[in-house]
C-alpha cells in the first residue's frame, strides 16, 4: 500500500497531464457552499494536483516517521504536528474528491458544462473524516506509554497468520482430520529451507 | 445507563443451563427438563442484553454498548494498530480518492481522456528499488491499477473509504536494482532490528518466497563489485 502511494505520487507528478494543476480549472466549475447565515458564496478554490500530491506526501511522511526506532519528545511533537498536517490534507482531499464526484457524467456527450453559474459544493462544516484519521493521532501518546510503534503493528501477526494458516491450509488436501498434519509438514518444510531461521 | 455485570454473568450461566438441558433432552438424557414461561423469560433477556449462554459475559461489554450506541465496540477498546489504521486507513483513502479524483476528471473532461493510461504507463515504468525507498517496498505494477477501484466505486457520487472493491493490481514481480551503494546498508541495517527485520521478512516472504536469499546475496556480490 504505501508502495502504491509513492509511485501514485511520482506518477502524478506536477506536469498537468493526469490532472489539473491550475486553479482556474476548479474554479470554472463554480462551486458554492452556505455560510452560516444562509448565504451563497464561492467555495475554496483548489489546485487538484497539489491537492492530491500533498495528500500522498503527508500520509507518507507519517508512514516513514511511525517506522522510527526511537524518538525524542522533540521528535514526538514534530510526529503530532505531521499527524495534523497529515489529516488536514486528507481532510481537503476528500472535499475535492466528494466536489468531483458529485458532477454528472452525461451519457454518449463528454466534456464538463460550464454553462453552469453555481453549483452546491460540500460543506466543509459537515464534512468528516473517518474514526481511523482521529485514531493516529493517538501515537505519540502511544509511543510515550509503550514506546516502539511496532508493539501495535498487526502485521506481524496478520503475516504470521498468512503463512502458518492460510498457505500451509492451501497446501495441505483439504480434508478434515488430516490437514493438520499437513499444515504442520508444510511449516517446518517452508521455515527449513529459510537459512537465516536455523 | 450502567450494565449490571454480575446479573449478566448469572444470565449468561442459566441461559448456558438451560440450553445444555435442550441439548440433553433432545438426547434423551434430561427426561424430566421443562420449559417453562420463566425460563423463557430469562433467554429472551440474555438475547436483548447480547450474551450467548455459558460464556463468560465480560466479553460481550462491547457488544452491549454497541447495541445502546454508547460505544465503538471491540475496536475502539484497544490501542489502534499500524496496519489497520495507517496502512489500511489513512494511506488506503488517500490513494483511492486520489484514483478516484484521477479517474473522474478523465470522464469529464476530454482534455484528460488519456490520464489514467497515462498515469499506468508511468508506474510501470518506474524503476522500483527494493530497498531505496525503506521503509517502503515498490512493487513493479503491470496494467491494472484502477482496477482497485473499478465496479461500484469508481462510479460512485461520493468517496469511497475503502477501494479495495476491485480486484488487485496483477503485479510482474519486483525489479531488483542491484546497482544502489546504501542498499546493503540498508539491509543490514534492517537485519539488525530485529522487529523490523521479522516484520519485513514476514511480509517479503509471501512475495518472494525463497529468492528473498538469493536477492541477499545478489545485492551483497553487486556492492562488493561496486565498491571493487
Amino acid at each position: 500500500m504505501p508502495s502504491l502511494l509513492l509511485q501514485l505520487m511520482f506518477a502524478i507528478g506536477s506536469d498537468g497531464t493526469i490532472v489539473p494543476n491550475t486553479k482556474k480549472w476548479y474554479q470554472d466549475l463554480n462551486f458554492v457552499v452556505k455560510d452560516t447565515e444562509g448565504r451563497r458564496i464561492p467555495g475554496i478554490v483548489y489546485n487538484v494536483n497539489k491537492v492530491i500530491v500533498y495528500a500522498l506526501a503527508s500520509a507518507l511522511e507519517v508512514y516513514f516517521w511511525t517506522k522510527r526506532d526511537a524518538m525524542s519528545e522533540r521528535n514526538l511533537d514534530t510526529f503530532a504536528h505531521l499527524i495534523d498536517n497529515s489529516r488536514r490534507h486528507s481532510f481537503h482531499l476528500k472535499i475535492v474528491c466528494a466536489n468531483i464526484l458529485s458532477l454528472d457524467i452525461k451519457k454518449g456527450r463528454r466534456g464538463l458544462d460550464l454553462t453552469v453559474s453555481q453549483r452546491d459544493g460540500v460543506d466543509p462544516r459537515s464534512m468528516v473524516l473517518s474514526m481511523k484519521h482521529h485514531l493516529f493521532g493517538h501515537f505519540p501518546w502511544l509511543v510515550r506509554m509503550f514506546g516502539d510503534l511496532d508493539c501495535v503493528d498487526t502485521n506481524l501477526g496478520e503475516n504470521f497468520h498468512k503463512f502458518v494458516g492460510k498457505d500451509a491450509f492451501e497446501s495441505s488436501n483439504k480434508q478434515y482430520g488430516a490437514e493438520l498434519l499437513q499444515m504442520c509438514n508444510y511449516v517446518v518444510k517452508v521455515e527449513g529451507t529459510i537459512e537465516w531461521l536455523k | 445507563m450502567i450494565r449490571d455485570h454480575n446479573e449478566m454473568e448469572r444470565l449468561s450461566a442459566v441461559a448456558g443451563q438451560i440450553r445444555a438441558n435442550q441439548i440433553l433432552k433432545a438426547m434423551g438424557q434430561a427426561p424430566d427438563f421443562r420449559m417453562d414461561e420463566v425460563k423463557k423469560r430469562e433467554l429472551h433477556r440474555a438475547k436483548v442484553h447480547g450474551l450467548k449462554g455459558g460464556e463468560n459475559a465480560l466479553f460481550k461489554i462491547s457488544r452491549w454498548q454497541v447495541q445502546r450506541n454508547i460505544g465503538h465496540g471491540l475496536p475502539g477498546m484497544l490501542f489502534p494498530d499500524m496496519l489497520h489504521t495507517i496502512l489500511k486507513g489513512v494511506i488506503e483513502v488517500a490513494c483511492g480518492w486520489a484514483l478516484q479524483i484521477i479517474w473522474r476528471i478523465s470522464k469529464l473532461d476530454a482534455k484528460y481522456r488519456s490520464a489514467p493510461g497515462e498515469l499506468e504507463d508511468r508506474l510501470i515504468k518506474m524503476q522500483s528499488t527494493t530497498q531505496a525507498f525503506f521503509p517502503v517496498r515498490p512493487y513493479a505494477f503491470s496494467r491494472g491499477v484502477f482496477d482497485l477501484v473499478k465496479d461500484k466505486a469508481i462510479n460512485a457520487a461520493k468517496p469511497v473509504s475503502s477501494f479495495m472493491l476491485g480486484k488487485p493490481p496483477a503485479r510482474c514481480g519486483r525489479v531488483c536494482v542491484c546497482g544502489c551503494a546504501g542498499m546493503l546498508t540498508v539491509l543490514l541495517a534492517t537485519m539488525n532490528d530485529h522487529c523490523s527485520f521479522l516484520s519485513i521478512f514476514r511480509i517479503d516472504f509471501h512475495h518472494r518466497n525463497n529468492s528473498r536469499l538469493a536477492n541477499a546475496q545478489s545485492i551483497v556480490a553487486a556492492h562488493v563489485c561496486y565498491w571493487k
